[in-house]
């Protein structure tokens, strides 16, 4: 174990006051947390206190032994504390759950060969990529059908750059499952691309894919449920018509 | 709390022997993905939606007003009844991976629709729920309905249980 990893917590003392803290903090929060979390509570702290007593026998010459896993501990437990508190799930980051195997097509592609995509790979949603893979707009089946009803013309005779939006919200790999909703609610979609730092599209994600990440979770964190339910009646109502022009124009 | 309290009324209809162009002219108007196919006695006979129309219009290959709502509607239809409760219809949803639900009489006429929308709404307005249904149902439903297409209702260019040798060809 080499000293400079753990500048602030070379003493027995402070990692022994600092878990006794950490414990009676999630002893608090218990309290509030679902019975899953209380359950796998149970079987860490017998472990914990067995830890502390050791370290509080022994003095100093525990810490050359069990110093590192204590640290370990202090950092699992932050860990532990954060994710059992009310909205913890839902600050997991985006890179977690994102599909990473996305079909696109290109702006100069035709409608009829994005709705193929469409039908063959089962979405409903194509990112529109250019030349290097950067994201310029999505397209829907209901725009394809939109621009099919607009425009009066088979499939094969228009393009994608005809039908796509007209602006784009996309997100970071790193942004958490949270914000990614505030972003579906208050753009009302379901769907967001992840792009990298050069816009270059990495993945996708979708109100679906939150819901199935949280769903296991939602004993745990009645919160997150709360604002996952908030975003859904929002995407639902109607949608202001502003990018496409009305039929006949 | 019955359904036919927090139903959408109203709600606009086709006949199978109108063309797909004015089923898409009726949901650019009312801002709806999905329409309910009726015949001349009101009754339900299907179901298109703007999946439908797009599919459809690839599948075809032909402008929308050269193609009939018969062609590409979804005719096995789950609908509810308007006596039925928000618990009753969102285990339909949950069930068939469907996120509206037409509300027919006893007769079969339409009177209704419902969404996952109408139901989260609901679930949100009341702290209980309405009626027992809890916000860890309705996420539930939309985890439920949110899964990739599996085999479900019939019909339809959305439905995939059918099979792809059973559309239309080209041309």
């Amino acid at each position: 174990m080499s000293p400079s990893r753990f500048p602030k917590r070379n003493s027995s003392g402070s990692v022994l006051t600092e878990l006794s803290q950490l414990r009676d903090e999630l002893r608090v929060k218990l309290h509030l947390a679902g019975l899953e979390v209380r359950a796998q509570w149970e079987s860490v702290e017998p472990k914990l206190l067995g830890l502390e007593r050791t370290i509080e026998q022994q003095g100093e010459g525990a810490f050359e032994q069990v110093g590192e896993l204590a640290v370990e501990l202090v950092k699992a437990f932050r860990d532990f504390s954060v994710r059992s508190q009310d909205g913890g799930p839902s600050k997991a980051p985006v890179h977690d759950i994102m599909r990473v195997r996305v079909y696109s097509c290109s702006p100069t592609d035709t409608l009829h060969r994005a709705a193929q995509i469409m039908w063959e790979k089962d979405c409903g949603c194509l990112p529109v990529i250019d030349d290097v893979h950067r994201v310029r707009a999505v397209i829907t089946d209901r725009d394809i059908c939109m621009a099919a009803l607009t425009q009066g013309v088979a499939l094969a005779e228009t393009s994608v750059s005809s039908a796509m939006s007209g602006s784009l919200t996309v997100c970071s790999p790193d942004d958490s499952l949270s914000s990614v909703e505030d972003l579906m609610r208050a753009q009302q979609i379901r769907r967001v691309p992840v792009v990298d730092a050069n816009g270059v599209l990495i993945g996708m994600i979708s109100l679906g894919d939150i819901a199935r990440y949280l769903r296991p979770r939602i004993l745990q964190a009645p919160a997150s449920v709360a604002q996952l339910l908030e975003t859904l009646p929002g995407i639902s109502e109607p949608r202001a018509r502003a990018s496409v022009p009305p039929p006949g124009m | 709390m019955k359904i036919d309290e927090i139903m959408t009324r109203n709600v606009r209809c086709i006949s199978p022997d109108e063309t797909l162009g004015t089923a898409a002219q009726i949901m650019w108007e009312n801002d709806c993905g999905a329409v309910p196919v009726i015949d001349a006695d009101g009754r339900l006979v299907g179901i298109v939606t703007d999946r439908d129309i797009c599919m459809a219009a690839q599948l075809q290959g032909a402008p929308l007003h050269d193609s009939r709502v018969t062609s590409a509607m979804a005719r096995d239809v789950k609908t509810c009844s308007p006596r039925d409760t928000p618990v009753t219809v969102q285990a339909i949803m949950q069930q068939n991976k469907i996120r509206r639900v037409p509300v027919v009489d006893d007769q079969g006429r339409l009177v209704g629709i419902i969404t996952l929308g109408d139901l989260a709404y609901l679930v949100g307005r009341e702290t209980n729920g309405g009626d027992g249904m809890t916000w860890t149902a309705v996420a539930h439903t939309l985890a439920a309905v949110s899964q990739p297409r599996l085999p479900r209702f019939g019909g339809g260019y959305s439905d995939r249980s059918t099979g792809r040798q059973n559309f239309p060809q080209n041309g």
